[in-house]
């Protein structure tokens, strides 16, 4: 379906979780938005007492000041024209003696009567809310001000705020008063909510009580805009002009849906007006919007101002594209990691992640879908969606899990809590996209790759060429990256070309095939074995990582030129495998052994593909696990 | 049906943007196309104002993929200004269309022209060459190409899907000249696709629409018009 109404049912199905805040796992509150409110930050907190009586008044710390606020249409995306929110507001809102403590209303405006005015008519309707009228009682003395400043929260010097904390202030006032340090703009600009304290009975505070926002819900839908014909729902509902910024994060002006662009043509031409182009509920671009916030905000990737974000009706998270197998087993199966962590084959680690991933669609309704977003920003204040996918959750996960089985491959580049960990499987797209560009590739490049991999996975696409190519060109190229670099761009490419080629079948290992005559493979083989002699010739000197093997260094112009680079390798081991004595005899059967496999017309000097990389890996990783074995 | 025909449409992208996003310039693509952008695709093939196309139904054939694309739009009013956005396409979009054409009632003064057997033979032989004018699916950049076809023929991707739906989409615009009022109107409906296949509700029969603005019908006089008749005289008239 349409994106908008995606978002939008998304809310309807989650409606019991509406302003309630949930924890992230990185600790961060995120609530679903109540239609009719937003996130903002405040710097004060006053209480009053269900009498209408100030009570107490603190400056809120940093980590504590987003608070949910009701608001209006024009009031949640207002910039310089006064328009004020529900309840908590800023100060020149809220207090009724700002002017005569120095503050000075824009463009006239007395926004201190418009607020109160708004606050009354809600205090007077039938839907108002004890609390509420509580505050409005003590709002409509205009003593704010004064009382924040007896209680030392705010800092006024002869009756006036003083808007800036300066050195000098140190010798009358003593040290700089706590709201210095929560504010980004001066003492005026400070935003103020309210609680009710009643000794008696404690609630709620005023903005997590969901009374007190059904009551504004319900007063406010009473002062919406005329109806009109919705394009979401296709019903006729009150609409909106404005819809909300903020999507990716707090201070994001970048919106979806905007219009006001009247001189060119972005809409124009059949058109005159933005109106006639489309038409959205207030409803409906509420819901959608928090909907989507809520979303980001809880599960959401965001790479360099990208979000890749997937999601389901009802069972909201899902295993994203994004991840390695490492980190949908971990997410999937938290208390299993330590299996995998150990020596899991990758046969068993194969068969778990099958077993996670049927686990997990268990709890799937038969059809509920799942919904890809990818969004982004070209320009500050317009945001473009740049995929909409939503596909049955069957599909998804049978696309997910061929991902993983044939983008597949050993990973030792993991480390948790400082231990390293093996998992077989796909790399995360973002490791992809940095092993093609290197650590320091330029950021947009990499959100660019990621995107560009999501299809792969969720479509089950080819990975494009020159994907493959970049990647096999720089794992290609130890000499420039250090050890541990190259050892996973090595693990990632082998994995890119195990689906490129499509080359073990339905195989899900890295085991060594001797039987595989590709040239490439071949090469690859004869590469890693010249390698380890090397390797096994500088440890019986004792000065094993003083430098590179000779393999590695000519590794790049090997893979051009294979036959020609070939020789070379092969006349720098001699003195080596002189020095391995009769260890040297067995290096020698096997490079035999592969010479044998070679059709002779496929010894040539013609570029390599990317098996030369899975032969290397498999066969190293066969010499290598050999030796392992006698030792033991 | 009477003058029914089918071809198939496709391109390597195509863009029915979205309403919603294209107010703001970030166009993004609906998932399949409107009834009005295929009437146009049509329109485009062979039309005549004495003949009002309706679409029938549509098959999606390739399946519906998404890729976005930065964008330098130049600013119309300032060339030397640009922005920058992101539009999102549809990624080799393949059609299978089946429309038929009716004479137009609201035109009683192009009655001559309402000649049924010659208007389809044209059609179907503009379909044959590919069209008579330039074919775009959905924004001029995306380029698309018409051949004939045997409507159902070919392996689609949704052939065995089942139901899928899209929620409220724009069906078309309705102008002057096909409703007989003065004004432009848009209409919605919520679409569902059945194995692949979109079955078009007739415009009249749409029932969520919404006037936009008063327009006047063009006005067309029969001696504007190149007949048939007289495109022969001057082709034969040179031998």
């Amino acid at each position: 379906m349409s994106w908008l109404y995606d978002l939008y049912q998304t809310y309807e199905a989650n409606q019991d979780l509406v302003g309630k805040p949930i924890r992230t796992s990185w600790g961060k509150e995120i609530v679903l938005l109540p239609v009719a409110h937003a996130y903002q930050n405040a710097q004060i907190e006053v209480r009053v007492t269900p009498q209408g009586e100030f009570y107490e008044a603190k400056v809120i710390p940093k980590e504590d000041a987003p608070t949910v606020i009701p608001v209006t249409i024009e009031s949640a995306g207002r910039t310089s024209k006064p328009t004020p929110h529900g309840i908590h507001d800023g100060l020149q809102y809220v207090a009724g003696d700002f002017e005569s403590y120095g503050g000075i209303y824009k463009k006239g405006n007395n926004s201190y009567e418009t607020y109160m005015g708004n606050l009354r008519e809600w205090c007077q309707s039938p839907e108002a809310h004890p609390k509420v009228q509580a505050i409005f009682t003590y709002l409509e003395k205009g003593t704010l001000i004064s009382d924040l400043v007896e209680e030392r929260v705010l800092l006024a010097k002869d009756h006036q705020i003083i808007p800036k904390w300066k050195k000098e202030l140190e010798a009358e006032f003593g040290e700089k008063p706590e709201i210095f340090s929560v504010l980004a703009g001066d003492q005026f600009s400070t935003f103020v909510r309210f609680s009710v304290y009643d000794a008696e009975i404690i609630t709620d505070e005023v903005w997590q009580d969901l009374s007190v926002i059904e009551s504004y819900v319900q007063y406010y839908s009473q002062n919406l805009p005329e109806a009109g014909l919705d394009y979401v729902t296709g019903q006729q509902l009150p609409i909106t002009e404005n819809h909300p910024s903020k999507v990716r994060y707090g201070g994001d002006m970048a919106k979806i849906i905007s219009g006001n662009d009247l001189q060119n043509f972005t809409f124009r031409g059949r058109f005159s007006d933005k109106n006639q182009v489309a038409m959205i509920s207030y409803e409906a671009s509420q819901k959608a919007h928090n909907a989507l916030k809520w979303l980001v905000g809880k599960q959401g990737f965001i790479l360099d101002g990208r979000v890749f974000l997937v999601w389901g009706k009802t069972q909201l998270a899902v295993p994203s594209p994004e991840e390695s197998s490492m980190d949908v087993f971990a997410n999937l199966f938290p208390e299993e990691t330590k299996v995998v962590t150990a020596d899991t084959t990758a046969q068993q680690f194969a068969e778990l992640f099958q077993q996670a991933m049927r686990g997990y669609q268990k709890d799937l309704t038969r059809d509920a879908p799942i919904y890809i977003m990818i969004l982004d920003a070209a320009t500050p204040g317009r945001m473009g969606i740049l995929y909409y996918r939503s596909i049955q959750h069957v599909d998804y996960f049978k696309r997910f899990e061929q991902w993983h089985q044939t983008c597949f491959w050993r990973h030792t580049y993991g480390s948790k809590n400082k231990q390293r960990y093996t998992f077989w499987g796909a790399p995360a797209l973002r490791d992809i996209a940095e092993a093609v560009y290197g650590a320091r590739g330029n950021e947009t490049l990499v959100k660019n790759t990621v995107e560009q991999l999501f299809p792969c996975v969720i479509d089950g696409r080819m990975i494009p060429k020159n994907i493959v190519q970049s990647l096999l060109k720089r794992a290609s190229n130890p000499v420039g990256m250090e050890n541990w670099e190259w050892q996973k761009t090595l693990s990632i490419a082998c994995a890119v070309m195990n689906k490129h080629f499509n080359f073990k079948k339905g195989e899900r290992n890295v085991a060594l095939d001797k039987n595989e005559t590709d040239r490439s493979y071949l090469f690859g083989r004869m590469l890693a074995v010249a390698d380890k002699l090397e390797e096994d010739a500088l440890a019986a000197n004792g000065k094993l990582g003083s430098r590179q093997t000779n393999a590695i260094r000519y590794m790049n112009a090997f893979s051009m030129h294979p036959e020609t680079t070939w020789k070379i390798i092969q006349q720098n081991l001699i003195p080596y495998q002189s020095r391995l004595w009769g260890n040297g005899k067995k290096f020698q059967d096997i490079l035999k052994e592969i010479g044998n496999k070679f059709e002779i017309s496929q010894y040539n000097d013609e570029h390599l593909n990317g098996k030369y990389l899975l032969g290397y890996y498999s066969q190293k990783y066969e010499l290598e696990n050999k030796k392992d074995k006698t030792e033991e | 049906m009477r003058n029914q025909v089918s071809f198939k449409v496709y391109g390597e992208y195509a863009l029915f943007t979205d309403p919603v996003t294209k107010m703001g310039g970030e166009k993004m693509t609906y998932q399949v196309p409107t009834y009005q952008a295929l009437k146009g695709i049509t329109e485009s093939i062979y039309w005549k104002p004495s003949i009002t196309y309706y679409v029938d139904e549509v098959r999606i054939v390739n399946p519906i993929q998404m890729e976005s694309k930065g964008i330098r739009p130049m600013k119309y009013n300032d060339s030397s200004a640009s922005d920058l956005a992101y539009y999102t396409y549809l990624k080799q979009p393949c059609y299978e269309v089946k429309v038929h054409f009716e004479f137009n009632q609201y035109r009683p003064d192009l009655k001559q022209d309402w000649n049924e057997h010659k208007h389809f033979q044209i059609l179907k032989r503009a379909i044959k060459v590919g069209g008579r004018r330039d074919i775009f699916l959905g924004t001029r950049e995306c380029q698309g190409y018409v051949e004939p076809v045997d409507f159902g023929e070919s392996e689609g991707f949704y052939d065995h899907y089942g139901e899928l739906h899209f929620g409220t989409m724009v069906h078309g615009l309705s102008y002057p000249d096909e409703t007989g009022k003065d004004e432009l109107a848009v209409r919605l409906w919520q679409p569902i696709m059945e194995n692949g296949v979109i079955h078009f509700l007739r415009p009249e029969t749409c029932e969520l629409i919404r006037p936009l603005k008063s327009m006047q019908m063009k006005p067309f006089t029969f001696n504007e018009i190149e007949s048939v008749d007289q495109l022969t005289e001057v082709l034969e008239g040179e031998e």
